[in-house]
């Protein structure tokens, strides 16, 4: 047990040492990683109308140290995401990008059990705050929340309210 | 998460075109590392690189063209948990791309981390990743390396 301890400690030093793309350190995840586990799978998403919104297929890369989000909207879009726990700023970070080119740079982390990550930017010369919330529900779905704000966040506007169900 | 139409893709969005594909990556000192896919992530403003290094330990990175900077991102993240995050920055050698960015240390220092993608005329394309601790003002190659396309 003591020479694993070392190996690992050696491990971990090789690797902030190397910084490069060979990296010969034994894996280490940190338990954050698992927090937005809760996301992974095969999904069908619907609209609170209960119309559908689109399929998308979570999963886990990186050796379990990422989540690849993979949308398709019903409308013909589409667009990825990579999540990700960050341990140096102690944050969760997930990057959208949108097959219109849109961009997302969120960041935060889990609050009461749910998965709040937001993104501040400029539109148009107006400043908007964006948050998407994930909530894992009892019964195994998962709502995805997403709102805007443009003053401050004293009020937000819905942009998607989305229903995950794992497909059958 | 209904989209608008897809505006035009800005020619720098295709800065890095050259490195898509499938690899195989050799250090400049002879053995095989590993393989990489570069693939194009839907609305061609990124990329999506997929690593598998010669010792089984996975990467992926994000490459993504910023539009209000006008530059390229890039986010790596490895089955060690680290993240890495860097930003296009001026100085690359001919149709190259380098990206720059701070990689944290445990001991609290601040080091630099350079990446810099150049293709050759051979159709090959030189990866060199350079580190630096003293705030750019000098820098050591970490890693070097020659991608060759992989025989269909």
């Amino acid at each position: 047990m003591k020479s694993r301890l070392i190996f690992l400690l050696l491990g971990a030093s090789c690797l902030s040492i190397s910084g490069g793309q060979a990296q010969t350190a034994v894996s280490s995840l940190p338990p954050e990683s698992r927090q937005f586990d809760f996301w992974l799978g095969n999904w069908d998403v619907t609209t609170p109308d209960g119309k559908p919104a689109g399929t998308s297929t979570i999963e886990s890369v990186a050796g379990r140290a990422g989540l690849l989000e993979n949308w398709r909207d019903v409308d013909g879009s589409s667009g990825k995401s990579l999540n990700v726990y960050n341990p140096a700023k102690k944050q969760w970070q997930q990057l959208w990008v949108g097959s219109n080119g849109g961009v997302l740079e969120l960041t935060g982390g889990l609050a009461g059990g749910r998965m709040v990550l937001k993104d501040e930017h400029d539109v148009h010369g107006r400043h908007v705050t964006e948050r998407i919330t994930w909530t894992p529900n009892a019964d195994g779905t998962v709502r995805q929340l997403w709102e805007q704000s443009t003053d401050s966040g004293r009020t937000w506007v819905t942009v998607f309210d989305g229903l995950y169900r794992r497909r059958k | 998460m209904a989209e608008n139409r897809a505006p035009p893709v800005p020619v720098e969005a295709h800065a890095l075109d050259f490195w898509l594909g499938e690899w195989e990556v050799l250090l400049v000192s002879g053995p095989k590392d590993g393989e990489n896919r570069i693939e194009k992530l839907p609305g061609g403003f990124a990329l999506q690189e997929n690593w598998i290094g010669r010792d089984g330990h996975e990467g992926k990175s994000w490459f993504y063209f910023y539009r209000p900077t006008k530059r390229w991102k890039q986010v790596w993240v490895t089955d060690s948990g680290s993240v890495k995050e860097k930003v296009q920055v001026d100085g690359a050698p001919a149709g190259g791309v380098r990206f720059r960015g701070e990689i944290p240390l445990n001991d609290g220092r601040r080091m630099l981390g350079q990446t810099t993608l150049t293709p050759l005329p051979d159709g090959r394309v030189r990866q060199v990743i350079e580190q630096s601790l003293d705030g750019g003002a000098s820098w050591q190659t970490v890693y070097d390396a020659n991608y060759v396309r992989k025989k269909k």
